[in-house]
């Protein structure tokens, strides 16, 4: 009797571990497979070196009397014997049909368009056409996207005279993000990562321990809990109006955003560091001092060299959450997607622009699966560095 | 005879605790001095009052004066005194860098600089601690790379570097092997000549092979204090007999 029962609370405390277990298993498989699903199709290593926005240019282009019928032909592709130019169908880098131009003679007309205006424009390779407008004998005819690269070309070759060839440079990228990203993680590293390790320093080696160190360490943990929102709200109170005071920026900017975060990492930074500190022997000390060192040569030769590789970690694991974050860069760096950035102006990181596509009105879905893709891949990454560092560092303490 | 130390009426405690107890002692010059006692006698703490390293202690107080040629401590800056009272403690505990760098380590924090001043002191220091023969292929090897004894001859080369008076020794001996051991106590015959030796010990007849002069220690008091020959042949005091003799300790 007393058997059966133990082995049904047995069998019933095994099944739950085994449940538990399985369903944050397979929670975290089904969010990483339902990224990799919908953002694979959008993700292309263009999207990384392409503007967000589309430059839309509008030419005039006028057919001279070149002959161009010599052009060596590839497989997929139209061309115009008339204009010396080569287009095929391809996609935009939200997946949609585009024509894009893949040949341009070197005598073709192409080479001399002209805008409205008169000024010389010059059409490349790999822009994609939207609209042309041609004006023959029989008329002006149009042809758009929808024509697909044969259709285009037919219109081409009804008339001399392009009197408006639309064509753009292709948007969708993340180029810009992907800047402001990197800029943002040099700039907050390089702000919280001396502070943050100089203050552990004092704290591990100057200090007291007194009251006000033990209000000083306790403060520090609770900065660690506060939601990075009410982050966001100070960047908006101080370091906005900061950098606006210091510079000619007059707004959100990746400055502030640097500030914002390095308030909010400094905790991370000053444990992480603080914990390695008093990991190293305490005979590196005083093997120093009684050489006649000073507590600063201390500090800065022996202790410090070897908080390294705690000092690494808390780098890395700066990098992911700056890399993470968006509720406090909402404020301090503004949502409105950036091309051209720079340190004083606003600009989004990876995770804000996916914030950004979709609150747009028409939500970007496969985009926002694309960056997360990258995001989740550059965590990962991180994460597998952080297990090299500290294994590099372990092989080194076992030869000793 | 001149005196590296006098140590008048010294009092110490650990916040409550009184470990040392109106100790009144001269320490000469170019000797070979061993304190020696049971364990928690208080023969380390008096060993660091004298390069002023219990001042990183928190709760340690100290009454009482310690005149180092003849300027009392107190009135030195300590980094001054401890370049002039060198320390070798009971684990090696070479720093993690190079051993060129371990002993060069010193040297640098006194703001020199220049490369063949280094070099030279670094030779010169590694010879006179009966190293330089071992190591001298590998200069820029790890410090952490050499066996126990060699470490601690390195902590003994760094502390010459520094051109001590006074090298204070915190059981050198007590974390190696007999033959190391044995090394560092020829070495310590070898250095005599040109520094004062301090050492503790808990081990009696290393004080009595390498030693010139004899403090026992017992319960934060100095027992007895004469030459080593002396005590060890013809102790005054019966608790000293009883401890040399093995009778506790």
């Amino acid at each position: 009797m007393m058997e059966t029962k133990r082995k049904i609370k047995d069998l019933l405390a095994n099944g739950s571990t085994y449940l538990s277990a399985s369903i944050s298993l397979i929670v975290l498989l089904a969010i990483i497979l339902f990224v990799f699903i919908n953002g694979s199709k959008t993700l292309s290593f263009k999207m990384l070196t392409s503007p967000y926005y589309e430059t839309p240019y509008f030419a005039i282009v006028e057919a001279n009397d070149e002959d161009f019928s010599s052009i060596e032909e590839k497989e997929g592709v139209y061309y115009s014997y008339k204009y010396g130019i080569g287009i095929k169908d391809s996609k935009d880098l939200e997946k949609k049909d585009a024509v894009e131009i893949v040949y341009i003679d070197e005598k073709s007309p192409f080479n001399s368009a002209k805008s409205v205006d008169g000024k010389t424009l010059k059409i490349k390779v790999g822009q994609q056409i939207k609209r042309i407008q041609v004006k023959g004998e029989s008329g002006i005819k149009v042809a758009t996207t929808s024509s697909k690269a044969s259709g285009m070309i037919e219109v081409l070759d009804s008339g001399n005279y392009i009197n408006e060839f639309y064509y753009v440079d292709m948007g969708g990228g993340i180029r810009g993000s992907l800047l402001a990203t990197l800029m943002l993680v040099g700039l907050t590293l390089l702000i919280v990562i001396p502070i943050g390790v100089i203050s552990a320093i004092y704290l591990s080696l100057y200090a007291k321990d007194n009251k006000f160190t033990s209000l000083l360490r306790s403060l520090i943990d609770m900065i660690g809990g506060i939601p990075s929102i009410i982050f966001g709200l100070i960047s908006l109170i101080v370091f906005i109006p900061f950098v606006s005071k210091i510079s000619s920026s007059n707004g959100a900017s990746v400055l502030a955003g640097a500030f914002t975060l390095s308030i909010m990492l400094l905790p991370t930074v000053i444990r992480t560091t603080e914990e390695r500190i008093n990991a190293i022997p305490k005979t590196y000390k005083s093997a120093s001092l009684a050489l006649g060192a000073s507590l600063t040569q201390t500090a800065f030769k022996v202790i410090l060299p070897n908080a390294l590789p705690g000092i690494l970690t808390s780098i890395i694991l700066c990098i992911g959450r700056i890399i993470g974050e968006s509720a406090a860069l909402i404020f301090a760096m503004g949502t409105a997607i950036q091309d051209n950035v720079g340190i004083l102006q606003p600009a989004t990181t990876l995770a804000v622009h996916i914030w950004s596509v979709m609150t747009d009105e028409n939500p970007n879905f496969g985009l926002a699966c694309a960056i997360s893709i990258i995001i989740l891949v550059i965590v990962l990454m991180l994460n597998i560095l952080v297990k090299l560092v500290s294994l590099k560092f372990k092989k080194y303490e076992v030869k000793k | 005879m001149k005196e590296a130390f006098k140590i008048n009426n010294l009092d110490l405690s650990y916040g409550e605790k009184h470990v040392l107890k109106n100790i009144n002692i001269d320490l000469y010059k170019n000797k070979v001095t061993a304190f020696i006692g049971p364990s928690g006698c208080g023969k380390s703490t008096l060993l660091r009052c004298l390069n002023r390293m219990n001042d990183l202690i928190d709760d340690c107080h100290i009454t009482g004066t310690i005149l180092y040629d003849n300027k009392d401590i107190n009135q030195m800056n300590p980094m001054v005194l401890r370049t002039n009272v060198g320390m070798v403690f009971q684990n090696p505990n070479p720093f993690p860098m190079s051993i060129f760098e371990n002993v060069a380590y010193g040297l640098r924090c006194q703001g020199i600089r220049n490369k063949k001043i280094l070099h030279d002191i670094v030779v010169d220091s590694l010879k006179k601690a009966a190293l330089y023969e071992e190591v001298k292929d590998r200069l820029k090897d790890s410090a952490l790379s050499l066996s126990g004894g060699q470490q601690q001859r390195l902590c003994i080369a760094r502390a010459i570097a520094m051109h001590p008076d006074v090298i204070l020794m915190d059981e050198p001996t007590s974390a190696l092997d007999p033959i190391a051991t044995l090394k560092i106590e020829e070495l310590i015959d070898s250095l005599k000549n040109e520094f004062t030796i301090i050492i503790v010990t808990h081990n009696m007849q290393q004080a009595a092979r390498i030693s010139d002069y004899t403090a026992f220690f017992m319960l934060g008091e100095i027992v007895e204090y004469s030459l080593t020959e002396d005590l060890f042949k013809n102790p005054q005091q019966k608790k000293t007999e009883d401890y040399i003799t093995g009778r506790f300790g």
